[in-house]
């Protein structure tokens, strides 16, 4: 089943005199329980597509649907409520807030959405023991190491319980170790049937994917799918694709 | 000159941070300059009374210029505060230590050119303002105003030290500059603050103590110093509770899960309680400003207004002349065919010298000039009484009829061991011996040897007169008459004499306390500003964050008004607690001067207090959409 349904997007952005491409011409579809990476240098226009999916930004034209609804025609306060009812963020720099403890930052969306308490307490639980965050939750976010901070992020992010997770550069600041502990956890989520969409520039963290897109200047220049092959083979194909786009110059 | 251009692109940049600075202290230097003006000027010092009324100025001129550089000294360290990292900047690109100092002085000697221009500007059109309120306050037309270019420049002196001030401040401030820490996070996690239970119960008693001292003030001796005690208590008081009662109170409230998991409570409470440590300070300090705005005006409002009362209960006739032996009418009437002026009604009582003392409730006079008296004690006999009033009461030897201008009532007194039953209440027009700070009570006894039982066997002779004839030679007779009588101005008192004395000294009272409050109204609003956009800055990424997790932007503004309201209502509340705490006190106050009207007291402190919460709330309103922009530009 196609949950997010992308149909020749483009976004302009006019500067004074000039008019920036940032999106060319983006047509792609997500199936419901996939795993896409998104890969491209930077200024490849991958923060503004994920923007544009996150329904922060809205397309200049084209089309873009979840679960069959349009994003492109929403207002603002319905863009919010769609965020927290049907979107979970990871970031690169966790963007935990400071004047919350852990366990109140896992709830904000859900406070947000005007939860009962005991309802979300609920939610948690679950959670926090596959995350191993439990002893965490009572403690404020500067008062622990960055991995554990991402982690805290993951369960804010699937406390709702989200049709697609939205991850944006999230080992970006992690060392390899709570690198790897991150994309295991993704995989686990994964394989529950969580949908994720991951930008990222880390070739390691892409090969954890099940399919990885390559955009340069705008436009999706390449496609892999990692199918039945190795991570290690994977990993090795999405490197050279790299290398390609880094070298070639995309025609037009 | 590359400093120079920097100044000029720094002090663009943050122009409507430091326009506000400048319009602040140009308005402080203008207050400045306005009493300097009138100190310097003849008219006012050489009027009636001008030395009480230029005692008031000087005060209110220390007091303003005070507020002012605490005030300068807080805004300056605010703005300085949010350049560390402009200032790091260009230390790390090469420019000295040296280098940025010049930049500073540039930028101060701007600021005091422009402020102190504007402020002179502002201290001569609103010169001429001031005259026309002292003029009416005073009731004195002959006050003009004198420019002179002496007091221009001594205000433009003053600042010109708090200037260098400053700028020897911000040099020491640069010492501490250290570029490195430019690598290092920008916002320091600051720790959730731990509820002080100790300062907070400790706050509330010495606020609770101050409170009841205030409420407990007499109007006596050392009700002064008591009210000053209080004054103290209450300050630290209010303090002690801001900093631990407000964080105690949000913890309370963050408990309560029903309450604090609703999406503004949430996310209101959690951001006050990260910040309380540098809030509460700050709130508690325009708490105490608005609390002394409130106390000043109030007072200062109730006087004047309760002047014209005052002014008929201590010269109840046109002339009041107490002596020892029955007054000479031979010299009274010779002096005032001399002056051609009439004597119409006139009064004579015969009265026991005062005693001095107390009441207690039970109507039992403690008596002796201890630090609670508070009321002189005369007595008259029924023979003087009926034949004054015209009356036909009698009394038994116990009973006594008594005039009580504090409004107590008794149905029985205890004087010196001997009991007495009140038979009713009247009205001497006695005025008030001596113009003392007792409040007068007169009783009046069955004869004159029940009279000296109780006062003493000094006999005084109290006597009123009034008088028609022109201005000019009624004050010359009065001024005549007294010499010829050699009264001092306790035993003799002309109704126009005192009514300009009161006026001089109510009048500049209110001035000076108008002024003041205009100076602390100023500092404050400004202290609100900068606050909030401290906190609108503070708070860009954590409004951002929340948008990305679904905070629609329509929920941020309310979550921001609900926070900021929290914030900004919490000091007002407390000023209105204060003031009202204060009141008793303030009655006492009134009292000393002859002023039992309670009723007046509150009509006024409503009227201050309602106006002093409409400039709040529009200082709130707009300063939290500089807030609200704040917020809003970081996403």
């Amino acid at each position: 089943m196609t949950l997010l349904k992308l149909e020749h997007v483009q976004r302009v952005f006019a500067e004074g005199k000039f008019q920036v491409q940032a999106l060319r011409d983006i047509s792609f579809d997500v199936a419901a329980g996939d795993y896409v990476a998104i890969m491209g240098e930077s200024g490849a226009g991958k923060t503004t597509l994920l923007n544009i999916i996150a329904t922060l930004d809205q397309p200049s034209s084209g089309k873009i649907e979840l679960n069959g609804q349009d994003l492109s025609q929403m207002g603002e306060n319905q863009a919010a409520r769609f965020r927290r009812e049907h979107l979970g963020f990871v970031f690169q720099n966790f963007n935990l807030l400071d004047t919350f403890n852990n366990r109140d930052n896992i709830f904000l969306p859900l406070v947000l959405a005007k939860t009962p308490y005991e309802k979300m307490e609920q939610r948690l639980k679950p959670i926090a023991n596959q995350l191993q965050i439990s002893d965490l939750l009572d403690r404020f976010p500067y008062e622990i190491s960055g991995g554990q901070r991402q982690r805290i992020a993951v369960a804010r992010a699937l406390i709702t319980q989200p049709e697609l997770l939205l991850a944006d550069e999230p080992t970006g600041a992690l060392d390899s170790k709570n690198t790897n502990i991150l994309l295991d956890l993704f995989d686990v989520v994964n394989t529950t049937g969580q949908t994720i969409l991951m930008v990222t520039h880390s070739a390691l963290a892409a090969s954890y994917s099940k399919r990885t897109l390559f955009i340069k200047d705008g436009v999706i220049y390449h496609e892999l799918y990692r199918g039945e092959q190795s991570r290690s083979a994977y990993l090795e194909k999405i490197s050279l694709s790299l290398t390609a786009l880094a070298s070639k110059k995309v025609g037009k | 000159m590359i400093q120079f251009r920097l100044a000029k692109a720094d002090i663009k940049h943050n122009w409507q941070q430091v326009g506000l600075f400048i319009l602040a202290s140009s308005l402080m230097i203008a207050i400045n300059y306005i009493f300097l003006n009138l100190l310097a000027n003849d008219d006012v010092s050489k009027s009636n009374y001008g030395q009480v009324i230029v005692e008031l100025l000087k005060m209110g001129k220390n007091f303003t210029l005070i507020v002012a550089v605490f005030f300068m000294l807080y805004a300056n360290s605010f703005l300085l505060r949010q350049r560390d990292h402009e200032l790091g900047l260009y230390n790390m690109l090469g420019m000295t230590k040296n280098n940025l100092r010049q930049l500073l002085l540039l930028e101060k000697v701007f600021l005091y050119i422009v402020s102190s221009i504007v402020g002179l500007i502002l201290g001569s059109t609103f010169i001429k303002l001031a005259f026309i309120i002292l003029q009416n306050l005073l009731n004195n037309k002959q006050l003009q105003e004198q420019f002179s270019v002496t007091q221009l420049g001594q205000s433009a002196i003053i600042f010109g030290v708090v200037f260098i001030a400053l700028y020897i401040f911000d040099c020491w401030r640069l010492r501490k500059l250290k570029p490195a820490a430019l690598w290092q996070q920008a916002v320091q996690a600051e720790k959730e603050p731990q509820a002080k239970r100790l300062l907070g119960i400790g706050g509330l008693l010495v606020l609770g103590c101050g409170y009841w001292i205030a409420v407990k003030t007499k109007p006596n001796m050392a009700g002064a110093s008591h009210f000053m005690l209080a004054v103290i208590l209450v300050v630290i008081g209010t303090y002690a509770v801001f900093m631990a009662g407000s964080i105690l109170l949000l913890q309370y409230l963050k408990q309560k899960r029903s309450f604090y998991y609703q999406p503004r409570n949430f996310i209101g409470i959690s951001g006050m309680l990260y910040r309380m440590k540098q809030n509460a300070a700050g709130l508690a300090t325009i708490c105490i400003l608005c609390t002394t705005i409130l106390v000043t005006l109030t007072a200062s409002i109730s006087l004047v207004a309760g002047q014209k009362r005052l002014i008929s209960f201590w010269n109840p006739y046109d002339l009041m002349i107490t002596t020892k032996q029955p007054l000479d009418t031979a010299t009274v009437d010779q002096l005032a065919q001399k002056n051609q002026v009439t004597l119409k009604q006139q009064q004579q009582l015969k009265i026991t010298s005062p005693l001095y003392g107390v009441f207690n409730k039970n109507g039992h006079f403690k008596n002796g000039m201890t630090a609670d008296a508070s009321i002189s004690l005369s007595v008259l006999t029924l023979k003087d009484f009926n034949r004054i009033q015209h009356q036909k009461i009698k009394l038994k030897p116990n009973q006594v009829l008594i005039d009580n201008a504090t409004g107590q009532r008794f149905a029985k007194l205890n004087i010196k061991n001997k009991n007495y039953q009140v038979k009713g209440y009247v009205n001497l027009k006695a005025g008030n011996l001596y113009h003392s700070i007792f409040q007068p009570v007169f009783l009046v006894t069955a004869d004159a040897k029940a009279a000296q039982q109780i006062g003493t066997s000094q006999w005084l002779y109290q006597s009123g007169i009034n008088l028609s004839g022109s201005a000019k030679h009624r004050r010359q007779f009065a001024t005549q008459l007294q010499q010829q009588l050699k009264l001092d101005n306790g035993s003799f008192s002309y109704r126009n004499e005192i009514q300009q004395l009161l006026q001089g000294v109510f009048g500049s009272l209110l001035f000076v306390g108008i002024l003041i409050s205009f100076a602390l109204a100023i500092a404050t609003a400004l202290i609100i500003y900068y606050k909030q956009s401290a906190e609108g800055l503070a708070d860009q990424q954590r409004f951002k964050t929340m948008q990305q997790v679904g905070l629609s932007k329509a929920e941020s503004r309310q979550a921001i008004y609900s926070q900021v309201l929290l914030v900004f209502m919490l000091p007002i509340i407390g000023a209105v607690i204060n003031t009202g705490f204060a009141l008793p006190a303030l009655r006492s106050v009134l009292k000393i001067f002859s002023l039992y009207d309670g009723g007046l007291l509150l009509r006024v402190c409503a009227m201050t207090v309602a106006a002093l919460l409409i400039g709040y709330l529009l200082v709130y309103g707009l300063t939290t959409k500089v807030y609200q922009q704040l917020v809003n530009r970081g996403n």
